[in-house]
This record gives C-alpha cells, sequence and structure tokens, in this order.
C-alpha cells in the first residue's frame, strides 16, 4: 500500500495551526529598476535592489538586463539598513553570471539560494558585481516576490 | 482592415459583467515544503502539497528541490479532502521530470495542465512519485498560484 504524506503546511492546516501569513496570501512583488550612472558600475560596487521585510517568505526573482558588454558577475545577498550597510550574506539569494548579452536571468530558486527562507528583520537585498566593470547608461532591473 | 477580438474577460468588462473573481484580483499564492523521511520517500507515495479551494482559478506554480539521488518524478494531481484522500485526476496539474539533481521546476503552465482551470469544490494538491524513490532529508518546496 501506498503511503500518504503531508507537506508541512497541510499539516498545520489539518491540525488547525496554519500561520496564513507565512504560508499562504496575496503574493507580494517587489519591481526594481536601476540605471547605470555615467560614472559605470565599479567591480565590488554594491547595488541595492530592494527591501526584504521582517517575516516575509523568500520565493524567487528575476533580473532583465541590458547587454554589459564585458563579462559582468555578481552575486545576491541580504545586508543590514542603516547609512553604512552591512553584509550579512553575500550570495545568500544566488548569483547573477556572465551579463555581456542583454537577458534574463532567475535568482533564488534553489533551497541553496534562500527559497522559501524566512526574513528575521528588514534586510536589503542587494547584488556585489564582480569581474568586470559594467558600463554606464545600462539597466538592470527585475522583480522578486515573497509571501507576508 | 484588420479585425479586433477580445478575449472572454475582456468580452466580460466591455459589457460590464464581470466580476472582480475569479479572473482578476490579488494573486494567492500558497507556499508548501516537506522534508523526506528517514525511510526516504518510496516511489508511489502520496504526498499533498496544499489544498486548492473551490471558486480558485489555478495559475501555475514552481516546484523546488534537493537532488534527489535517484530519476524520481511525479504526476501533480488532485484529491479529495478526506482523511483518506481519493484521487480525483492524477496529473491535473502536470508531471515533474527527473529529480536526480537539485533544481527547480514549473509546473500547470499549459492549458493541458490545468492553467486556468476554475476548481468546483475544495481539493488537495498532491504528488505521486514515480519511477524511483527520493532520498531521505531531502527537501519538496514550492508554491503555486490562483485567483479566488
Amino acid at each position: 500500500m501506498t503511503t500518504t504524506y503531508y507537506s508541512a503546511q497541510v499539516t498545520l492546516t489539518r491540525a488547525g495551526t496554519l500561520n496564513p501569513s507565512a504560508s499562504q496570501g496575496a503574493l507580494q512583488v517587489q519591481y526594481f529598476y536601476y540605471l547605470v550612472p555615467a560614472a559605470t558600475l565599479a567591480v565590488a560596487d554594491l547595488l541595492m535592489l530592494g527591501v526584504m521585510p521582517d517575516g516575509a517568505r523568500f520565493l524567487g526573482g528575476k533580473m532583465i538586463h541590458s547587454a554589459a558588454g564585458v563579462a559582468v558577475t555578481a552575486n545576491i545577498g541580504d545586508y543590514t539598513i542603516v547609512t553604512a550597510p552591512v553584509v550579512i550574506t553575500a550570495a545568500k539569494y544566488g548569483a547573477l553570471t556572465d551579463m555581456t548579452l542583454a537577458g534574463h536571468q532567475d535568482f533564488g530558486e534553489l533551497a541553496t539560494t534562500g527559497f522559501g527562507g524566512l526574513e528575521t528583520d528588514d534586510v536589503y537585498l542587494g547584488l556585489v558585481t564582480a569581474a568586470q566593470i559594467y558600463p554606464a547608461a545600462g539597466t538592470l532591473m527585475g522583480y522578486y516576490r515573497y509571501l507576508l | 482592415m484588420t479585425t479586433t477580438y477580445y478575449s472572454a474577460q475582456v468580452t466580460l468588462y466591455r459589457a460590464n459583467t464581470m466580476g472582480p473573481s475569479p479572473s482578476c484580483g490579488p494573486c494567492q499564492c500558497q507556499y508548501f515544503s516537506y522534508t523526506t523521511p528517514t525511510g526516504d520517500l518510496a516511489s508511489g507515495s502520496l504526498l499533498m502539497w496544499g489544498i486548492m479551494p473551490k471558486g480558485a482559478r489555478f495559475l501555475g506554480g514552481k516546484c523546488v528541490y534537493t537532488a534527489g539521488g535517484h530519476a524520481a518524478t511525479a504526476n501533480i494531481g488532485s484529491y479529495t479532502i478526506a482523511a483518506a484522500p481519493v484521487v480525483i485526476s492524477a496529473a491535473k496539474y502536470g508531471a515533474l521530470t527527473s529529480m536526480v539533481a537539485a533544481g527547480h521546476q514549473d509546473f500547470g503552465e499549459l492549458a493541458t495542465t490545468g492553467f486556468g482551470g476554475l476548481e468546483t469544490a475544495d481539493v488537495y494538491m498532491g504528488i505521486v512519485t514515480g519511477g524511483a524513490q527520493f532520498d531521505a532529508a531531502g527537501t519538496i518546496a514550492g508554491y503555486f498560484l490562483y485567483l479566488l
């Protein structure tokens, strides 16, 4: 005979103890947009994409980028919300690979890149560029999803 | 002269007969997570992910998983909400292909896999694994979207 199992959320629902805010509700989508200034984005520059609120459950995102012309990469992590943000986990939400050509990349869609994680404080979601300078007048935009 | 056509929803809008639901409104999201048991998740096991409420219009979902270790696949279907759930439609929302390596797969994003369908009763959304077992201590998580 096959066995029937229940997800953590169905188990809580069956017990009447599901906290809906963390597991179900209106999907929140945070859009972000950035126009690279004349000064370019240098290697290791930090770009804050948005805020992840305390209690939010992260459900992945997408980055749409113009052609950098060179192999810019980036780690996507979380940072304290202060005047001089401090890194908490540099690649918590994954990484962007080569952005030489215009394109789009999903991020944060694995268990190892933050999918399903609950924030315990308000944090910035930001990226740090690497490998190459991202040229001026490029655009970085996209969105990420969360439940709250 | 070109011809202009209208979707079913725009047709209703033009006739002032479109209600706010189930064609327009905040997108509802249900998150699910499951840690596979010590004895692994055997082929043929049934895992209930979540509940699709009556009147909900299904808009697809995503499954994120750790490495299953074997070429486990799964059908995603609907089941009665009962102590001993009974299958209604075994692959209503599509299927997952091999989960041998960690990854993520979208599901229910075709007309043939439930996209846009209206539920006529509260049902469980669940998967039946096939092909091989999913190793112990793995995680199967994700979300599905609907309008209600």
